[in-house]
């Protein structure tokens, strides 16, 4: 049976360059898929185009496209297929080409995947009575249309394979839901179609590409017993071969660091995840409950059975709204009564900033070390020798964040003995891009591929 | 009068006989459970109710917890909602994706029956990678593959 051979490079923009270089040089891939857009990365790279029409997308991939070059020369079979193009696929998809050209490899078709931003037509969809309400409070969009950055649609799979039959070598979308990077290259590949024939198949791809989205997470990475054995440092990012039926492997390069067994992959299958039975893409809709995972040894996993049923006729959309400001700093506390010393520096900061005039729409202390990143849970009575203070606010007044950065030095001065660690300076202001998930009929997107050059 | 209770029971840690892991869905958490053993799974179903995990977890005020059964892999997993302090964007907390809850709930304490069922639902499998034994094939390696994809070039 025909078997193809995909791996995952890359699983959140700011993962480890070198993962990708190491990834071709030993998995014997056929097709190398980068993942780079989290949730709200999509509205950060918004922002960026906004300042720069040439840029809004993910620049990591262009080194990380570079560093391939002499291996792409060598490794004649490989395909790439990333959504690094976040909101700028055309942009991204011209570098590419520029920097293509410029080592000799002029002979690469670059295909570009769009039609997932809905933002330069949002007024006319919502005219047209696509409300885009919050999945979860079920407010209409109107409520923060005039706040909005972003909204791009999860295309699925059929546009990565209509890419790739027209010849593309690398793929380059926008928003795509992430596991369909996987299913894109399988469908191809088998010549599998999108009908009820096919579920079983996509599903499985699904769960293949579900698996290998997060990169290492599958290969030791959170792993409850990894240890020093396990050599996260030299850690194998995941290969998925998937077989002409839909059953696959996972495994990673031979000799790398890292492992991949039943509970790695058993971990993986459910990281993210809501009801296991009704996992929705915008290719399928897969049952997670369906699949048998076999532990081969050798870090080799054979997963077989998964079953899917057709996909539903809405595109999940990811909405980001400007939201405000924020910022968390912090300070070290040493000695007898750290935590009650530390709790205190952190009303203390509070309270001088409010006797200034600065009161805040949000506000959080945390005392890290004395269990208060999980609340509640630590068995209490110990006495840590240090601990850190952090404490963090929001307010859509920017100057008002800006105010409480400044309060973190007088501390050192001004609080207790054994403040210390002020050493990262005034903690940076961020804008708070906030999330507001939505559907949208498929029928009012139509998603494009485009072939450069 | 009541007979006194003389069914021997022992405390443990959940984390003694399974593993999990926790990520975020923007405000919501989920943490799969995975029980080591088919034993301990079927104390876990009995044990590990969504109302227990709530209540473990009720500093986080949690407007709901979900509990879904994913026998294939003895798993639990809990979605629990509007725990993470408005979802990665707009948490002022350290840990805004839920990510710690996993090892967090791994910590909550059981009361089994002490009649032998804890070794049967302790981990059995080597915890050293390299303790896998070396000489199971590996049948869909590259290179024992009869065929290879079409577009396979000289590598």
């Amino acid at each position: 049976m025909r078997r193809v051979r995909i791996g995952n490079g890359c699983g959140f923009w700011g993962d480890n360059l070198d993962a990708p270089v190491r990834l071709v040089r030993d998995g014997q891939l056929d097709y190398l898929t980068l993942e780079y857009l989290a949730e709200l990365t999509m509205s950060i790279l918004a922002i960026q185009k906004q300042k720069n029409p040439n840029l809004g997308y993910a620049t990591d991939f262009l080194d990380v496209l570079r560093s391939l070059m002499p291996l792409l020369r060598q490794q004649t079979q490989l395909k790439i297929v990333t959504n690094a193009g976040g909101m700028n696929p055309l942009g991204c998809a011209r570098a590419a080409w520029d920097l293509l050209r410029h080592h000799q490899l002029d002979n690469w078709r670059i295909a570009v995947v769009q039609g997932d931003d809905l933002m330069p037509r949002l007024d006319a969809l919502l005219e047209e009575g696509h409300l885009l309400h919050h999945l979860d409070t079920g407010e209409p969009l109107t409520a923060v249309r005039d706040r909005v950055v972003s909204a791009n649609v999860y295309l699925g799979a059929k546009p990565i394979v209509e890419a790739l039959k027209q010849g593309a070598r690398l793929v380059i979308t926008g928003r795509v839901a992430d596991a369909s990077l996987t299913v894109g290259p399988a469908a191809y590949e088998f010549g599998w179609g999108f009908g009820a024939a096919d579920f079983d198949r996509l599903a499985s791809a699904t769960v293949a590409g579900h698996l290998i989205e997060c990169g290492a997470q599958v290969t030791g990475g959170l792993w409850i017993h990894a240890d020093e054995q396990t050599r996260l440092e030299e850690v194998g990012y995941p290969i998925a071969e998937i077989a002409e039926d839909g059953t696959f492997i996972i495994t990673k390069p031979a000799g790398s660091g890292g492992i991949v067994n039943e509970e790695t992959v058993a971990e993986q299958l459910l990281y993210e995840v809501a009801d296991p039975r009704a996992y929705y893409t915008p290719d399928v809709v897969v049952d997670f409950t369906s699949v048998q995972l076999e532990d081969q040894g050798n870090d080799v996993v054979t997963i077989r059975g998964a079953s899917g049923v057709t996909a539903t006729d809405t595109y999940k959309v990811s909405i980001a709204y400007r939201d405000g400001y924020m910022a968390a700093g912090t300070l070290v506390i040493v000695g007898p009564q750290a935590v009650s010393k530390a709790q205190l520096s952190g009303r203390i900061l509070l309270e001088r900033l409010r006797q200034a005039g600065w009161t805040y729409q949000r506000s959080y202390v945390e005392v890290l070390g004395a269990g208060d990143v999980v609340p509640g849970v630590w068995p209490q009575g110990y006495e840590p020798p240090e601990v850190v203070l952090r404490v963090a606010v929001h307010d859509p007044r920017r100057e008002a964040v800006e105010r409480f950065t400044r309060e973190f030095a007088p501390l050192v001065t001004s609080g207790f003995a054994g403040t210390t660690g002020y050493t990262t300076g005034r903690p940076p202001v961020r804008e708070v891009l906030s999330f507001w998930p939505a559907l949208i009929a498929k029928s009012a997107v139509t998603p494009q591929v485009e072939l450069l050059p | 009068m009541t007979p006194p209770d003389i069914t021997p029971t022992q405390q443990i840690r959940l984390g003694e006989i399974a593993h999990a892991r926790s990520g975020d869905k923007g405000n919501h958490a989920n943490i799969a459970v995975l029980a080591y053993t088919d034993e301990g799974y079927a104390i876990l179903r009995r044990v590990l109710t969504a109302e227990r995990v709530a209540q473990y977890f009720a500093s986080l005020q949690p407007s709901k917890v979900e509990r879904y059964e994913v026998p294939n892999v003895r798993g639990l997993n809990f979605v629990l909602y509007d725990v993470l302090d408005g979802g990665a964007s707009r948490s002022l907390r350290s840990d805004s994706q839920g990510k710690a809850l996993a090892v967090a709930l791994l910590q909550m304490p059981l009361t089994l029956p002490a009649d032998g069922d804890l070794q049967r639902c302790r981990r059995s499998a080597p915890t050293d990678p390299k303790g896998f034994p070396p000489s199971v094939p590996t049948p869909w390696r590259r290179e024992n593959a009869e065929e290879n994809i079409e577009s396979q070039g000289p590598v």
